[in-house]
């Protein structure tokens, strides 16, 4: 009698015990590696955002000034994502906006003064920017109320739940008569959240679904605006000379501040506070470990 | 009179024959249309890049990538990631995958076969932003403790997740390949008392090593156009590694650096035409690559039919032998060389000791015992392929699962997906999906008709076949690039659902393509001869002999082409998606789509809640892809089983 | 009389599945001999040949029980290597099946799985088999290139010389002649006769007037069960059982 039964399971006993040896070879290896790389401070992991990130840009003009960026930097696609690698990387640094802010990544100071809402709003904390909205000449309807709704108590309630900076805001928001059709804004992913929650909360004050908002990008919330295609534009950024000459009507509305705080590894015990200067010279590559700063 | 009855049966010919024409003509438009989109993709990519902010030498062979800054385009740095990245998922994959080809065909019992294979081609429906979500989050972490490495997201992380998602493509390809050697090979083999593994050493790797050569192309073809998976978990640094073997340095690929700028880019300024630069580049590439794998698979149709020519050899033959040993012994030194290099001189020793023992062991083995141990390690590369798709999918279900309620399906997302549910994306996903079959199921299953029906091999359809398979190799984000190019911006459609469903239309119309010529090839011919031989014509032999033995092959191929288009990201992130909570209302609305939804609240909302909303959506996404891809594997088996036996 | 006997089968059953293919064959092969195993299609000749290298291990589903001597030794127990046997017992299939290798590797295919490497060892291998499978001065000249460029009689002669190389005691040749045209096979037919002086043939074949011209001895099988065994004289000019008989006398078949 043949049985090959019999022998695949044989064999698959062996496939096993062969696995288990490769798991302990790579165990071993790995034993070895980590060894050779103790004792040595702990190199400086930096993380930033993309080329076509409206944070990156604002950081390289206030904090890089310009300079360029180390080669090595990381470069992430959202906040969020910055977030990620530097809650689980220790000697990750990234910079996000306050929002992003939790137990699992650590603030630093940047010279002395702690990043929170209430150091930008007292202008003592140095890294933080407008967040805009544009419009395609003085905005009218629909997008006006939404714009009034932003400024109203509600509206900056919401910009402060996301931790962002409020501005002062116009008083509680007065629903109006007769607002017809629907309108739509695009751009910036880092205002998305507050256009997002603030047009839920404006649909169920209306009973009717009058803003949808989508994302895409601060340049392409300023070109859907400019070509018509959106009557709202968000943009984290000032519009660019060349955005200006394409589009000379466009109208800013400034719809909160955003400030951006350095974060680190909550296991980073290095340090707690930094200058600007130093953030700078981490950023073009000058320090490449934290125990030069410490 | 006479001659009346016998003109009208010809009139009433030429009317048929009029008619079908017309219907020839019909589905050659169809079959002529993957080259037309081949070339429309070429034409839009290329009118976006001029003018290209820098000279294309430069562009080409520039090292440093500051679009925004320094103002410098150079992709240098961003081909050799892409290169490096592929080198080592290669290396990762090609020896698992192609042990685990020769495992199901050769060595497991029918049984075990029956739960590997669909095993490995689940691996191939889980798309890519779960991949990549699972790379960020478990495989970068154990890199960077495993290792010690100051970050886990380096060439490695990249390498291993591309090798995994490289293992089904190959795998089956070279199966296939594989299953193709005549047995009666084998039975001679056999016969002769060599082993079953001298068999598959001797005898059925070279047969069918031009099969397996074209699988692992199409592995780097599919590994060099990934893009969302890759863009999450390699650091997307745009530098050379330095030295070039440092695996744990980070890395940025080409498409990766399309996806994450492309999105926020400003239209018409040099940053744009830049990266439309390197799609063009990148689909460059792909098509180098595609084209010899079609090139290496025509080679073996060809040998498999015709007796060998003629060849005189150039050296004799124990001269060739002194060649090959010399360059294996160089090969070997190359290697030992790198493993010096990568691990040191510790492990590099001990290797080359197990090595040499194994080595002095070998004729002292009994080719029973040797046997055993090349199976034993076949078995292993299996293994790993089961354990690997096992942590992903606990991985997946264990985060996903506390999410998962009825009103999360049922529910429109609030507050930025962190309450409420995912019905918006969920139907999105639908629309999308619905759509895309819709436009591609008709233009492929009548372009695969057109070519088993209506022609005989020739230089068109050898056109027409090439056009699909370099369509099926293009980059998902490179099709992204080119709905946002000709949809988006030059048809005005602007961000919209049909924009979407066209992309994604034109992206899976080549696997709809493949499956059904496969299915109608695989109705026997004699069926087609006896259906004309009562007087059908050849539409009506299609219609009513053909089509329906073959329609469970077509459906199988429209299920996996449904699955391939619920999974993917790249393609509808710059044409179709909106991170909203409403249903669009007309075709030229923007929709929110799964995947999108999973990359957005995974990527860009703060806090706890959204994190467990990604990990529902997630298990959403993957049991949606799983569920079409199980229905197709459930079709396919039924109906193998129910056509031969 | 089993002295001579090389292969004895005793109670061979065998199914595929659930389908009996061979019900208690007891039957016994003499050496240097040439056996025929005629019958209709589906008959299990194919089946019972294929048992005796053990070739039936590489499908699925395939049961056995019963015995099959080989030298005194039942290759049938599972602690025999079937591939020892194969060594020992080679086989020629249907149709020809050389390997898409030079001429020269097909016929040393045998002897460097067992492991000899030695050219000078193979060249001699390679010459003796290709002549005494009468293909050497056809094929002298070009032992380097493709055997898929040879004539169909040429590759199956060349099958033959690939299985002589390893140095059987039985040939096993399922059909050899099925594929091939008269010519061909009348050459493939003389080679047999001179084989026997060596080697004991074991030949299926559908054609009887084949079986008649060069068997020794002749089995006839029907629906799985064999019904007449012996002299194939005795077996075409006095069959024992009516059913031998209406099949060489082509009442049905």
């Amino acid at each position: 009698m043949i049985d090959i039964q019999k022998k695949t399971k044989k064999e698959g006993i062996f496939a096993l015990s062969l696995l288990a040896i490769l798991m302990l070879v790579i165990t071993l290896f790995s034993g070895c590696t980590q060894t050779n790389n103790e004792n040595q401070g702990l190199p400086i992991v930096v993380v930033g955002r993309d080329s076509a990130s409206g944070t990156r840009e604002f950081f390289w003009e206030h904090v890089m000034k310009k300079g360029n960026f180390t080669t090595t930097m990381l470069e992430k696609n959202s906040n969020g994502a910055v977030h990620q690698t530097v809650s689980t990387t220790q000697g990750a640094i990234g910079y996000v906006g306050l929002g992003y802010l939790d137990e699992e990544v650590k603030a630093v100071k940047i010279n002395g003064i702690e990043a929170t809402v209430a150091n930008v709003v007292a202008g003592t904390y140095p890294i933080s920017r407008a967040l805009n909205m544009y419009t395609n000449g003085e905005p009218t309807g629909i997008a006006l109320e939404f714009l009034k709704y932003l400024d109203s108590t509600e509206g900056q309630a919401i910009v402060e739940d996301e931790g962002f900076v409020p501005k002062t805001s116009t008083g509680s928001y007065v629903k109006v008569d007769g607002l017809l059709g629907s309108i739509t804004i695009v751009g910036s992913t880092t205002v998305l959240p507050i256009a997002q929650l603030a047009a839920e909360d404006f649909n169920t004050l209306y009973g009717e679904n009058l803003v949808a908002v989508s994302g895409g990008g601060s340049s392409v919330g300023v070109q859907s605006v400019g070509e018509g295609s959106a009557i709202i534009g968000m943009a984290s950024r000032e519009l660019k000379s060349s955005e200006t000459t394409s589009y000379p009507n466009l109208v800013k509305h400034i719809v909160c501040n955003d400030g951006i705080a350095i974060i680190i590894n909550p296991e980073n015990t290095y340090v707690e506070d930094l200058t600007l200067e130093q953030v700078q010279d981490i950023y073009d590559g000058t320090y490449t470990n934290w125990d030069e700063l410490e | 009179m006479n001659t009346k009855k016998i003109i009208n049966p010809l009139i009433s010919g030429k009317k048929r024959k009029r008619n079908e024409k017309a219907i020839k003509s019909v589905f050659f438009l169809t079959a002529i249309f993957g080259i037309i989109i081949i070339f429309s993709i070429l034409f839009f990519l290329i009118r976006e890049t001029y003018p290209l902010p820098t000279d294309i030498w430069s562009f080409l062979s520039g090292t440093i990538w500051s679009p925004t800054e320094s103002l410098q385009f150079g992709t240098f740095s961003l081909t050799v990631g892409t290169l490096l990245v592929t080198l080592g998922a290669m290396i990762i994959a090609i020896p698992i995958s192609i042990g685990g080809a020769l495992f199901i065909s050769e060595i497991a019992s029918s049984r075990v076969r029956s739960i590997i294979k669909p095993a490995i081609e689940l691996l191939a429906g889980i798309p890519s932003v779960v991949y990549g979500f699972f790379g960020l989050i478990i495989l970068t972490t154990w890199i960077k403790d495993i290792f010690g490495v100051p970050t886990g997201e380096t060439w490695l992380a990249g390498s291993i997740i591309l090798g995994i998602m490289a293992i089904p493509t190959i795998t089956t390809v070279a199966e296939d390949a594989i299953k193709a050697v005549p047995r009666e090979f084998k039975e001679g083999s056999l016969a002769m008392g060599a082993t079953k593994w001298q068999t598959i050493q001797k005898v059925i790797i070279p047969s069918a090593l031009s099969g397996i050569t074209a699988a692992i192309i199409l592995g780097i073809g599919r590994a060099v156009g990934e893009t969302m998976a890759i863009l999450m978990v390699c650091g997307n640094a745009a530098i050379i590694p330095t030295p070039l073997w440092n695996i744990f340095s980070p890395i940025r690929t080409l498409t990766s650096t399309l996806g994450i700028e492309t999105a926020e880019v400003p239209v018409g300024g040099p940053h744009y035409h830049a990266l439309f630069g390197v799609a063009v580049l990148l689909l460059m590439i792909t098509l180098i690559i595609n084209i010899t794998a079609v090139y290496l698979l025509g080679t073996i149709q060809k040998r498999q039919g015709a007796t060998s020519k003629k060849k005189k050899h150039l050296f004799s033959i124990t001269l060739l032998i002194k060649i090959k040993k010399i360059f294996t012994s160089l090969g070997l030194l190359f290697i030992l060389l790198l493993l010096y290099l990568i691990t040191g001189l510790l492990i590099t020793a001990i290797l080359v000791i197990i090595g040499g023992l194994l080595w002095f062991m070998r004729n002292k083995i009994s080719q029973k015992n040797l046997q055993k141990i090349a199976f034993s390690t076949l078995g292993a590369a299996i293994l790993l392929i089961i354990v690997i798709l096992g942590i992903i999918l606990s991985y997946i279900i264990i985060n996903g699962a506390g999410a998962l309620s009825w009103e999360f399906l049922t529910e429109a997302p609030k507050r930025l997906g962190r309450e409420g549910g995912i019905s918006t994306p969920l139907i999105g996903t639908l629309y999308l999906v619905a759509g895309a079959i819709a436009i591609a199921l008709p233009i492929g299953v009548g372009a695969s008709i057109y070519l088993t029906e209506y022609t005989k091999e020739n230089t068109l359809t050898k056109i027409i076949r090439t056009g699909a398979d370099l369509l099926n190799g293009t980059p998902s984000i490179v099709f992204g690039l080119f709905g946002f190019a000709f949809f988006v911006l030059y048809l005005k459609f602007g961000f919209s659902l049909i924009a979407g469903q066209i992309t994604l239309a034109f992206m899976i119309i080549p696997t709809i393509l493949r499956t059904t010529e496969e299915a109608l090839r695989s109705v026997p011919q004699s069926l087609r001869e006896g259906s004309y031989a009562v007087g059908a014509t050849r539409w009506q032999t299609i219609r009513r002999v053909v089509l329906p033995p073959a329609a469970p092959g077509i459906i199988t191929g429209a299920i996996l082409g449904i699955g391939r288009a619920a999974g993917e990201t790249a393609p509808i992130m710059f044409t179709a998606v909106a991170f909203s909570s409403f249903f669009p209302t007309s075709l030229l609305e923007p929709v929110n789509a799964l995947p999108y939804h999973l990359f957005i609240i995974s990527t860009n909302v703060p806090g706890a809640a959204a994190k467990n909303a990604a990990g529902g959506t997630a298990l959403v996404l993957l049991l949606l892809v799983i569920g079409f891809y199980s229905i197709a594997i459930l079709i396919r088996n039924h109906y193998q089983k129910t056509m031969k036996w | 009389m089993t002295s001579n006997q090389i292969i004895t089968t005793k109670n061979l059953n065998l199914w595929y599945g659930e389908k009996q293919a061979l019900f208690d064959i007891n039957m016994g092969i003499y050496a240097n001999k040439i056996t025929a195993l005629i019958g209709p299609s589906g008959c299990g000749k194919s089946t019972l040949i294929r048992c005796f290298n053990r070739m039936n291990d590489v499908i699925d589903k395939c049961r056995i029980t019963g015995s099959i001597y080989f030298n005194g030794n039942d290759i049938l127990q599972t602690n025999t290597d079937a591939v020892e046997i194969r060594k020992k017992i080679g086989m020629v299939f249907q149709k020809p099946n050389p390997f898409p290798k030079t001429i020269y590797e097909n016929v040393a295919y045998g002897s460097r799985v067992q492991g000899i490497n030695d050219k000078k060892k193979l060249d001699d291998i390679v010459e003796k088999s290709l002549k005494k499978a009468a293909l050497w001065d056809e094929v002298k000249d070009r032992l380097y290139e493709s055997a898929m460029g040879l004539s169909g009689g040429q590759q199956q002669r060349l099958c033959i010389a690939r299985s002589l190389a390893i140095e059987p005691e039985i040939i096993l040749m399922d059909e050899p002649c099925s594929a091939l045209d008269p010519i061909a096979t009348a050459k493939i037919e003389d080679l047999m006769t001179e084989l026997k002086k060596t080697y004991t043939v074991i030949i299926v074949t559908h054609n009887m007037q084949q079986a008649a011209r060069v068997s020794d001895y002749t089995a006839y099988m029907y629906l799985g069960k064999l019904i007449e065994f012996g002299d194939t004289e005795q077996i075409f000019e006095n069959p024992k059982q009516e059913l031998t008989e209406n099949y060489i006398t082509g009442r049905f078949g």
